[in-house]
């Protein structure tokens, strides 16, 4: 089909796609000899390929079918030798139909060397080939499902999308996924309303054409039947269904008396990481101009302390630099969590390029992942000492590194050497799950870094879709949009220019102050389980309790909602239009695509009704206005950073003694929060689990799929057990966010690293 | 080179022993770049066909996605997943040799070894396939005893050839 004419040139057609481009080439590609090749190609390909389009999931945006359409093909002139073979269930979400596979190698290739799994090859050769996995075995992959995105015909199909629709009945909207911080471009394919699948378009930046099984499967949250599709308010103890006009009545008449019988700074909001900088704006913009508190927070998270050391330390151009730059580097250390869980798609880009003879690729990672095998060098972190290894890198002496960071000497020598010797360098970490104190000290520990090599960039990558937004658009007690410091004289004359009003002079209180601090009267929760993510779940279900207002506006109950006064519903990624900031710092467009569930409605038009039903009509019409205005008012700070060494506290302790092994919890391929807990795919495809390493198994008796139990000092979860080659000995892995096993009932105040025991539970 | 292609019979304890000792032989290749060729023949040389704890053991030590080692066996006719006869006669059918009556060298084959092609010989020992060119067409007609070619032969070269060969085993 690439074939070409070619003057001056070989005396026969030429492969397009193998010749490169020279000067003063003529290239012909539509002369009678060239469309009489393609069209024996075609008619070769029919030979063998059913005319099934009635009943294939491809038909409609199939590559051979509107190629035989545009060439005016009747029916193949050679015998049709028709196939038969049975479709093949792959694995839970792929399928293959041998018959209509043309052998392009498309779905091997984009599995090898984009993903860089290589699940798929093509078995024997010529007229017997097939597309086959390894032996024919079940496909144990990380079912991104590019394999059925790349393929021309309906030979690779998605199997929760199979005869769910033709092509022709969906309508697609290009948006941006709302899982994870690389934020990938998808295009959303829906039908009167609802998602049906996701795919990819167009290959743009950030994810070049590939998303991760959480792009392509993990948007079935979208329809789900647990969503909240009605305001309520509690009545007798009871949520009760209401209209709109009567919450937003509601709402606005307590905020109102509470703001003057207690005063606007026992009021405070809680916006997320998960909802669209438009969102959030409008939140603290209700909170900052309306009510008159700068009490607006995000609920716990990695990526705001991060950003505030990183920008304090090596300026506010260092937090964010483009993935190009990152791919670009010489030498790049992966610390802490494994990005190939939490952020996909760019370790996949990471993984070619390392493959490509790009950046060598040091994976320092807690467990162990599909990045060693493309890795330089690899090796394992104790959990808990990350900050430390990254200041042994830098040159801090330490004592038994082996004990104390879990990696020799000689390799921290290696690791230290190669940053010091590249020419561009990069540390990769993801800021999510690690306590306050310690994501500071890790931060701090990378500044530190970069400092001492003078060229090493910093790539925090938030761990919620939108954390980095949220930052910006100042959902911050402390700054406000930009980020910009609350006394920023300037940011204050932006926005009082559109708000009319000022916000307050004084920063806001903490969020734990303000949570436990006692003088909590009313609490607005957007998009965030405060209390789940509480360090004291106890104490701040009571101040809740004691509160006399609490706000909940979410997609799903939580153990915040089902205590609120009010739930308010809001809308998912695919309901409303906005944008998140990716890792880079990039604003990556949300569509609206589908109408909002129910009587649900896009997050920012619930504060922006309560404010205009409190007096102070904000006037939006639609989500590109509220853009237009981040953009005028939301100006970063350009700090220059005090280019001096941060000090780095401690390190947790070792395990050891009752609780001797270390809990890990991070996100992977197929949790992330409760969005991807709800609706099917994701969670079938990771049960509930904790994962174990094989010869600690042994050691304790546990086999493959018993129930364990896990207990720390704080609590104890059971799961049952998978044994993993990637865990290593005296690690146990929780995957974050799995609301039958919540890791954080085992560490509150430190979910992460926590020592823990573990032991078979007998049945 | 002479290689056999494998002991008819193997049991289950021989070759997890063979299983353990191919892991041994591949740490010399680890880290060698193309080294899955060899390592296919070093798999094959020892149990007589590459068996699906092979394919597994040489991803595992080697590093090469088991999709891949697996596409790469059974594209090259050469390697086998199934466990086969001691001795492979293979008959060249393509231009020049069937220009020189590769079709009679085949047809006194199977004669010999008693068994259509890409069968076993009742007792185990002997299989005929009939091969594309081996790349001898100047000794037409060509044939292959395991890896050994021979060319041009006669019919009664082929009788003798496999007599020869079933006397190795009595």
């Amino acid at each position: 089909m690439c074939v070409v004419e070619i003057q001056p040139g070989p005396p026969r057609p030429s492969a397009s796609c193998t010749t490169l481009v020279a000067p003063g080439m003529d290239v012909r590609t539509d002369t009678e000899a060239i469309v009489g090749i393609r069209r024996k190609t075609i008619e070769m390909l029919l030979q063998h390929h059913p005319l099934d389009c009635p009943y294939c999931d491809q038909s409609g945006t199939c590559e051979l079918q509107d190629e035989t359409f545009d060439l005016n093909i009747w029916k193949s002139p050679f015998e049709t030798v028709s196939k038969a073979y049975p479709e093949e269930n792959l694995n839970e979400v792929v399928m293959i139909n041998h018959n209509r596979c043309i052998l392009c190698y498309r779905c091997v290739r984009v599995c090898d060397e984009q993903m860089g799994v290589h699940a798929l090859d093509v078995s024997d050769r010529g007229g017997r080939s097939f597309i086959v996995t390894a032996q024919h075995k079940f496909m144990d992959c990380e079912r991104c499902g590019m394999c059925i995105e790349v393929c021309p015909v309906g030979a690779v199909l998605s199997r929760p999308f199979k005869h769910v629709a033709r092509a022709w009945q969906t309508v697609q909207a290009d948006s941006t996924c709302p899982h994870c911080s690389v934020g990938c471009k998808i295009q959303v394919e829906s039908r009167k309303g609802e998602v049906l699948r996701v795919r990819v378009g167009e290959p743009v930046e950030p994810n070049r054409g590939i998303v991760c099984v959480k792009g392509f499967f993990g948007w079935s949250f979208v329809n789900d039947d647990e969503r909240i599709t009605s305001p309520m308010i509690r009545r007798a103890g009871e949520l009760v269904e209401v209209g709109w006009r009567e919450a937003i009545e509601f709402v606005s008449d307590r905020l109102t008396a509470v703001a003057e019988m207690e005063g606007p700074e026992t009021i405070g909001a809680v916006g997320s990481g998960r909802c669209t900088n438009e969102d959030n704006y409008a939140l603290q913009r209700l909170m900052r101009s309306v009510v008159g508190t700068n009490n607006v927070y995000l609920g716990p998270n990695g990526f705001a302390a991060t950003h505030q050391v990183i920008s304090s330390t090596l300026g506010s151009e260092a937090v964010f630099h483009s993935q190009d730059e990152l791919l670009e580097s010489d030498v790049v250390l992966v610390i802490g969590a494994d990005i190939n869980g939490t952020h996909n798609v760019l370790a996949a880009h990471l993984k070619a390029a390392a493959r490509k003879g790009g950046p060598k690729l040091i994976a320092a990672t807690r467990i162990g992942s599909a990045l060693d095998v493309f890795a330089h060098k690899s090796v394992r972190v104790r959990p808990g000492a990350e900050s430390k290894l990254l200041a042994a890198i830098s040159g801090e002496e330490i004592a038994d590194p082996e004990s104390s960071v879990g990696v020799s000497g000689d390799d921290i020598a290696a690791i230290g050497d190669a940053l010091e010797n590249a020419e561009k360098s990069a540390i990769v970490w993801d800021t999510g799950l690690w306590t306050a104190g310690r994501v500071a000290d890790i931060a701090g520990a990378a500044c530190n870094v970069a400092l001492s090599t003078g060229k090493t960039k910093l790539f925090p990558l938030p761990e919620k879709g939108n954390l980095a937004g949220a930052v910006e658009v100042g959902m911050d007690p402390a700054a406000l949009p930009g980020p910009a410091a609350i006394d920023d004289t300037a940011a204050r004359a932006r926005l009082g220019e559109f708000w009319g009003a000022l916000p307050p002079t004084e920063p806001g209180t903490g969020l734990d102050e303000f949570l436990y601090g006692g003088r909590m009267k009313a609490l607005y929760v957007m998009g965030e389980d405060i209390i789940a993510t509480a360090k004291d779940p106890a104490a701040a279900k009571d101040a809740m309790d004691a509160a006399s207002l609490v706000i909940v506006q979410d997609i799903f109950m939580n153990s915040t909602a089902s205590i609120a006064d009010v739930v308010l519903p809001g809308a998912t990624f695919a309901e409303k239009s906005g944008h998140f900031i990716n890792f880079e710092g990039r604003a990556c467009p949300v569509t609206k695509s589908n109408p909002t569930l129910g009587d649900s409605r896009e997050d920012w038009e619930i504060p922006a009704r309560i404010a205009a039903q409190m007096g102070a009509d904000f006037g939006y019409r639609e989500a590109s206005e509220l853009w237009s205005e981040i953009n005028e008012v939301a100006k970063p700070a350009e700090l220059s950073g005090s280019m001096t060494a941060v000090s780095v506290n401690g390190t947790v302790p070792p395990p050891g003694g009752d609780y001797p092994f270390a809990l890990v919890t991070e996100t992977n391929l197929y949790t992330a929060g409760s969005s991807a807990r709800h609706g099917p795919v994701l969670a079938d495809l990771y049960p509930a689990q904790v994962e174990i390493n094989e010869a600690d198994a042994e050691n304790l008796a546990i086999e493959d799929g018993q129930t364990v139990e896990v207990t720390s000092a704080g609590g104890a979860v059971t799961a049952s057990a998978k044994l993993s080659q990637f865990v290593p000995a005296g690690v146990v892995y929780l995957a974050d966010s799995l609301p039958e096993v919540p890791a954080r009932e085992l560490g509150r105040s430190a979910p992460d690293a926590t020592p823990v025991s573990l032991r078979k539970v007998e049945d | 080179m002479t290689q056999a292609t494998g002991p008819v019979e193997q049991t289950q304890a021989d070759q997890s022993t063979v299983l353990e000792s191919l892991r041994t032989r591949l740490a010399d290749l680890k880290d060698e770049p193309g080294s899955l060729l060899e390592a296919l023949y070093i798999a094959q040389e020892m149990l007589g066909y590459v068996a699906p704890e092979s394919i597994e053991i040489i991803s595992e030590e080697l590093g090469y996605p088991e999709a891949h080692v697996f596409g790469v066996v059974t594209f090259y006719t050469l390697f086998y997943t199934e466990p086969q006869p001691k001795h492979i006669v293979r008959v060249c059918r393509d231009l020049s040799c069937h220009i020189a009556g590769a079709t009679k060298i085949a047809a006194r084959a199977r004669q010999e070894i008693g068994a259509h092609p890409g069968h076993a010989s009742a007792d185990g020992l002997l299989k005929l396939e009939l091969v594309s060119c081996l790349g001898q067409c100047e000794k037409q007609p060509a044939l292959m005893v395991n890896l050994d070619v021979h060319g041009p032969v006669t019919e009664e070269e082929v009788t003798d050839l496999i007599r020869s060969l079933r006397e190795e085993d009595q």
